[in-house]
């Protein structure tokens, strides 16, 4: 499993992160909510080991995340980051290659099929061969996506490792349709060995797809469980706010709610 | 093609030399050359050729590199000052140097000691362009500028200050011509200049995962602070020699890569290898007509460079700048 203990991060003289521990086990998809601001980002960050915990541990699958060697590190977890910021006129299929750069190579024709099947999956494939600079926001995130799926994806002899996949908001530039799609997809993969780690801003989606969910509020941990025990009115109007209202729509496994602008008395 | 620019390269001259010549001072023909022939050729266009391509090759694989690692397409190792700081310090070498020093001491020291100099150059450039590990590319840029600036000054202060044997030296060096540079000099480079030809193609995947973020790379794998010492380390080593042998050539480093891209994209595995040859390409018959279009009087072979590349590249921008979205 990935894990994080008591996580901590500062930076400029203010506490981004305050004592936050999460473990993303393999066939298990862990949401992570909270306002703008929560400590998200940071969180997944710490995880992905782009930043080291001011204090602190995260480990992957028992040995300390600093410890790996880069490109062994790389073969278990992959990390789809928020916004992107490629300006060469790659192909989508080049970039979703760059994704095997660490990969153990099979024949040629194995690793095409692997590209293939990933842009398959993130519904990219008919755009494979146009440039990544010509894709709508929407279709770049699925590109992305489709990278970070070969990353992770098994030659045909290769046994399933433990291995992590961390999400900063997957969906977020997705249309309806591929919000589900995207998410229906990442529970497929589960059963392949595979943790998700997914921040998330939908409550509703979270909802419906994760196995547990963290909620975040200012560097801290409001709530960690399943949806039906974080996904509560009290614990949401703490967590963001009493702008807003929320109205539980029935389903107490998988709660969904009503959300409406809160109208002042 | 490169062959046949080669041959061209050998022949054209003020002292004109035909194919047959060329057959028989290499042994391949019983039928015996004049002596001078032999002379022009082995002594004076042969050294320049094989330079020519080997400065031309080095400087544009540093070029590309360099541009992909920053993914920027001005940051090659002249703007970050490598090569003003490589002239500063031959050009002290030249002013202060023992004089009684046997000849193959001095053949060696002179690019080591424009190594030295580049590479100090890119260090404070680097030092001034990183914040909180992280390299920021326009800081960079400043600051290469500003080297670029104090080393020019420091070089003009110096011309001023030598006798004229020395001004000469430093002068007919500064303007970047490969005519100066014999066999011995040539010797001695050749080991600093084909290390980046020979290496820098070997990162071109970790250099694709890079234009992709550095975080994003350092996902995939890629030890982007190793790489990031690997690629400037190489390329000070490039343009190190190449200012030590030819002085100041502009131009290559930053053309020959973009004319590839333009042509076959930014894939690194390609680019690196292919601007390579671009690379040499251009140089050579940069030299070959900077010394015969004007015969007798000799042309810098940087301008030259800059002449020929510059239309061919707005040509094809102005073809294909929209799709490339590089600028």
């Amino acid at each position: 499993m990935l894990s994080g203990q008591d996580l901590h991060w500062r930076a400029e003289g203010r506490d981004l992160l305050n004592g936050v521990s999460l473990t993303v086990r393999p066939g298990e998809l862990h949401a992570v909510l909270g306002v703008n601001g929560a400590g998200k980002s940071t969180l997944l960050k710490l995880l992905a080991g782009d930043l080291r915990p001011s204090r602190g541990e995260v480990a992957m699958n028992g040995r300390p995340l600093r410890s790996w060697p880069s490109r062994h590190r790389a073969r278990l977890r992959a990390v789809l980051p928020q916004g992107e910021s490629l300006r060469f006129a790659f192909t989508v299929r080049e970039v979703v290659a760059l994704g095997r750069y660490s990969a153990l190579t099979g024949k040629p024709e194995q690793e095409a099929s692997l590209i293939t099947a990933a842009m398959a999956d993130a519904d990219i494939l008919p755009l494979a061969e146009r440039s990544y600079l010509q894709l709508s926001g929407g279709e770049r995130q699925r590109a992305q996506l489709a990278r970070v799926l070969a990353q992770l994806a098994l030659l045909p002899d290769q046994a399933a490792s433990q291995r992590y996949l961390l999400l900063d908001e997957p969906t977020a530039a997705l249309d309806l349709a591929h919000q589900h799609a995207c998410m229906t997809l990442l529970r497929r993969r589960l059963g392949e060995n595979l943790g998700v780690l997914a921040v998330l801003h939908d409550l509703n989606l979270a909802s419906t797809y994760a196995d547990t969910i963290s909620l975040l509020h200012q560097g801290r941990l409001l709530a960690q469980g399943s949806p039906a025990a974080v996904l509560t009115p009290e614990l949401l109007g703490q967590a963001y706010g009493d702008s807003l209202r929320f109205e539980l729509l029935g389903n107490r496994q998988r709660p969904h709610f009503e959300i409406s602008a809160a109208r002042p008395d | 093609m490169l062959g046949a620019v080669f041959v061209q390269a050998l022949l054209a001259g003020p002292l004109p030399l035909n194919f047959s010549d060329l057959i028989s001072i290499a042994g391949l023909s019983s039928q015996p050359s004049p002596d001078y022939a032999t002379t022009v050729l082995l002594e004076i266009r042969l050294p320049r050729a094989y330079s020519a391509l080997l400065i031309g090759a080095a400087l544009a694989v540093s070029g590309a590199a360099m541009q992909g690692l920053f993914r920027n397409p001005l940051a090659d190792p002249g703007l970050i000052g490598v090569s003003a700081g490589a002239a500063l310090a031959a050009t002290l070498w030249l002013a202060f140097r023992p004089v009684l020093l046997p000849m193959l001491v001095t053949a060696w020291m002179l690019p080591l000691i424009a190594f030295g100099g580049g590479a100090l150059a890119a260090l404070l450039a680097l030092r001034l362009g990183q914040r909180e590990g992280q390299t920021s590319v326009a800081s960079l840029l400043l600051a290469g500028l500003s080297i670029n600036a104090i080393a020019l000054a420091g070089i003009g202060l110096l011309q001023q200050l030598t006798d004229d044997a020395t001004l000469r030296d430093i002068t007919r060096w500064m303007l970047g011509s490969l005519g100066k540079a014999g066999w011995t000099e040539i010797a001695a480079a050749t080991p600093l200049l084909l290390l980046p030809v020979l290496f820098l193609p070997r990162v071109g995947a970790a250099l694709d995962a890079l234009l992709l973020g550095e975080a994003e790379a350092g996902h995939l794998g890629v030890n982007v602070e190793a790489l990031k010492r690997q690629v400037l380390l190489l390329a000070v080593l490039a343009v190190g020699a190449s200012v030590a042998l030819a002085g100041m050539i502009g131009f290559v480093g930053l053309l020959a890569p973009h004319l590839v891209r333009l042509m076959i994209g930014p894939g690194h595995r390609l680019l690196l290898p292919a601007s390579a040859l671009l690379g040499a390409l251009l140089l050579l018959l940069a030299d070959t007509l900077a010394r015969t279009v004007a015969a007798p009087i000799e042309l810098p072979v940087g301008a030259l460079t800059a002449l020929l590349g510059g239309p061919f590249f707005l040509w094809l921008l102005s073809r294909l700048g929209g799709r490339v979205g590089l600028l």
